[in-house]
């Protein structure tokens, strides 16, 4: 472990990288765990008339007419 | 001839022909050849987990969204659809680190129905309802993922779309956006996540800085550009 934030910052660029560099079926299901995790993380928040700011879907992911 | 108020692009496009020539690469063109059907919802069951709430981001299924890019292709293959490319952030995917996302997003045109000119969804929608895909507002589930199809909104997503490459998952063809089609995209959006997700595509320089100069160019991001350039890039040191 350091506590270099360079060394911290570039460990984790490495990661990334290593992460990038991964086949696309991996990377694909990662997103399916990932997604399952969201999935439980969203569950156990607050619900979604809190009252908190949320941000606003993307312009150009109108859904279909 | 490089657009020269793209400083910070020029630069790195001169040095390297890539932001970061570490890891920068061309995208592979994959054959369509390999082409191969498995039914996309054979097996796959839709079961609730988490009870609170109406949300379809509280399903919990048996997510497999190779199963989708199965789906989609078969679509094509049947007609339902024509031209189709993955965008967003499974787009991105493809030359990224994989982020967690809640849904897919399709870009497609879609087919007038028989002896109309109207331009519908329906045909996708009763395609897929057809084969046990589920109805959740704008989405449809396909293999456990919230599938949005969407029609290409602006002149930059259109070219994205008619620009789109295929690449290869495991045998089977997928049409993805550019990586430079997609930061620029991100560019035009410009949410916070998007911008971080600029940032990534710059980070990984899986960018070819002169095919993204000449789109940000062509859809009038430049000044887009010098504004994102300033606020993360000309500090860093």
């Amino acid at each position: 472990m350091s506590l270099d934030l360079q060394k911290v910052l570039e460990s984790k660029r490495a990661l990334r990288r290593s992460l990038a560099a991964k086949p696309v079926a991996e990377k694909l299901r990662m997103l399916d765990a990932l997604r399952e995790r969201e999935i439980v993380i969203r569950g156990s928040a607050a619900p979604s008339d809190s009252g908190a700011i949320r941000e606003a879907s993307a312009a150009y992911r109108k859904p279909a007419a | 001839m490089e657009h020269p108020r793209i400083s910070h692009l020029a630069r790195h496009s001169r040095e390297s022909g890539v932001f970061n020539s570490e890891a920068g690469h061309p995208v592979p063109l994959q054959s369509m050849a390999s082409s191969r059907w498995i039914p996309a919802f054979a097996g796959t069951t839709i079961k609730s987990k988490i009870s609170t709430g109406p949300s379809i981001y509280e399903t919990w299924p048996d997510m497999d969204i190779r199963e989708v890019i199965k789906t989609v292709n078969q679509m094509q293959a049947d007609g339902v659809i024509e031209r189709y490319a993955i965008g967003g952030a499974v787009g991105a995917t493809f030359y990224l680190e994989p982020v967690a996302t809640l849904d897919v997003g399709i870009f497609t045109t879609f087919q007038p129905e028989q002896g109309s000119l109207v331009i519908s969804p329906t045909p996708i929608f009763d395609y897929l309802k057809a084969r046990g895909g589920s109805m959740e507002g704008e989405y449809i589930v396909i293999a456990g993922w919230p599938v949005q199809f969407l029609r290409p909104a602006t002149p930059l997503v259109e070219e994205a779309l008619k620009e789109a490459v295929s690449r290869d998952v495991d045998g089977t063809p997928v049409h993805v956006f550019t990586a430079e089609h997609l930061a620029a995209i991100t560019l035009q959006v410009g949410r916070a996540k998007d911008k971080a997700r600029l940032l990534q595509f710059i980070e990984e320089g899986v960018l070819d800085a002169a095919r993204f100069q000449a789109i940000l160019a062509r859809h009038g991001l430049v000044d887009a550009w010098q504004k994102f350039e300033r606020q993360f890039l000309l500090d860093t040191p």
